[in-house]
């Protein structure tokens, strides 16, 4: 069965890359991509593949003066099956670089940039995968839209910075509560979406309450956590896939001893 | 003042429903469950024949990526000659079912087994999943160690590089020796769990 499996590997994911622009100016920031074609049925992994999976990683390349920043993640499918919670993408996902060139550039040049991909895709089994993908630019003045690369079209979490986060280490685990105006607060179910692997239990219920212009969560510790997390960090999301970054430090309540490393939370 | 609690999404409760797998960090400190099986050369191990001695635990899936970059660096046969040559007891646990990856007859994980040259005490079938499920078992690889008393001391993953990148081995902090180093010197374990990483185990449905 696996050995099938291999055979149709190159077919599971079709990697390409992307810019949002048809020509690069000097000093002026833009965005590339890397656009996984998932097959039907299968999934790749966000920065946080959850209970099993991994994530997928990126490297771009550039010539000299070219500086690439991180991978912005768009906000995940949750997956569940009765053992496991996963944070996965279907069908698509573009994972996207800001890119600044240096100022020094002529126009006319040939800019080539090339990415190496991996990732693991999954359907019951597991499959790796790796591709090097690349692009060609000019250098140019003008520049007509390429891609819509934008965070919106992307799925890409935003910070809202009239929401005010706070979060609390609890016996259980965590109170994630988000104050903002009234009406600013997403409405209908919410689920905090981990970061970061081993502070937040993927699979456990988050109970949700809302006190006047706030919301609260309740987070279950991960049973594999060290010791308690100094910040949570990830993504909240509601019932129509919309997320919001989250990025809090864990304030102690005075009333709640430290967890101690190694105990069951 | 009045408080409202909104049902969540519809969710699985993740707690231990019947069939599913225990929680491995739950397990830490616990009696490790006894079983009896049969290993792929037809003879009958239970983990009873090894008190006094240490024991690993190792779930495996030949045909798991992750597993496979332990396999086909000779990293894994590494750690089970360097251990069983201490006197440490090596289980390796196929708990695949029929019809899933990583399942195969007896005879077949056999040949496998002396394909990669590797160098556990024994490989035992466990295709009904029931001590999988004891250990808390929900990827290949995970593993296990049993103090000479009993007590499970870790339950986990094999490293700290979540990859099936053979790459990732010349760094990757391996916390299965790490906890036998210790255990074996009369140290306490300092990380007892981590989350397993790897294919998961293929239960029956």
């Amino acid at each position: 069965m696996f050995v099938a499996a291999l055979a149709l590997a190159p077919q599971l994911v079709r990697a390409s890359a992307l810019s949002d622009v048809s020509a690069i100016r000097p000093g002026r920031p833009f965005r590339v991509a890397v656009d996984l074609k998932i097959a039907p049925d299968w999934h790749t992994y966000w920065i946080n593949p959850g209970d099993s999976g991994a994530a997928s990683h990126v490297a771009w390349q550039g010539p000299p003066g070219f500086r690439f920043g991180a991978l912005h993640w768009p906000v995940p499918s949750v997956l569940r099956t009765k053992e496991e919670t996963s944070y996965v993408y279907r069908r698509e996902v573009r994972l996207v670089t800001d890119v600044t060139p240096p100022k020094n550039l002529r126009p006319g040049q040939k800019i080539a940039l090339r990415a190496q991909v991996d990732w693991l895709v999954c359907r019951d089994s597991c499959i790796p995968g790796k591709a090097t993908v690349a692009l060609t630019l000019p250098v140019g003045t003008a520049s007509k839209p390429k891609a819509a690369l934008d965070d919106r079209t992307l799925r890409i979490p935003q910070r809202r910075p009239n929401w005010i986060p706070l979060a609390i280490q609890t016996k259980q685990g965590y109170l994630l509560t988000l104050s903002g105006g009234a009406k600013s607060l997403p409405s209908g179910d919410l689920l905090f979406l981990p970061a970061q692997s081993a502070t937040v239990e993927h699979g456990a219920p988050q109970p949700l309450s809302r006190v006047g212009d706030s919301v609260t969560l309740a987070l279950r510790a991960s049973s594999y956590a060290q010791r308690p997390a100094k910040r949570l960090i990830g993504v909240l999301v509601d019932g129509g896939g919309h997320g919001w970054q989250i990025d809090v430090p864990v304030r102690q309540s005075p009333q709640t001893p430290a967890l101690k490393a190694g105990s069951k939370p | 003042m009045i408080i409202k609690t909104v049902p969540i999404l519809a969710i699985l409760a993740s707690s231990v429903a019947l069939g599913a797998p225990a929680a491995p960090a739950a397990l830490v400190g616990a009696a490790a469950p006894a079983f009896t099986l049969t290993s792929t050369e037809g003879k009958t191990v239970s983990l009873s024949d090894y008190k006094g001695k240490f024991v690993v635990l190792e779930w495996l899936n030949f045909d798991c990526p992750f597993v496979r970059k332990h396999y086909n660096g000779d990293n894994m046969q590494r750690l089970q000659r360097e251990y069983t040559k201490k006197g440490v007891v090596w289980l390796s646990i196929v708990s695949s079912a029929a019809g899933q990856q990583g399942n195969y007859p007896p005879s077949v994980l056999e040949a496998k087994r002396k394909a990669f040259k590797s160098a556990q005490t024994a490989l035992l079938t466990d295709f009904d999943g029931k001590v999988g499920r004891s250990y808390g078992a929900k990827a290949t690889p995970q593993m296990v160690v049993i103090s000479p008393k009993g007590v499970i001391l870790y339950n986990g993953a094999i490293d700290d590089q979540p990859t099936p990148d053979p790459a990732s081995l010349k760094t990757a902090h391996n916390y299965l020796s790490a906890a036998l180093d210790a255990a074996m010197s009369g140290k306490p374990v300092a990380v007892t769990t981590t989350q397993p990483y790897g294919c998961s185990v293929k239960y029956a449905e």
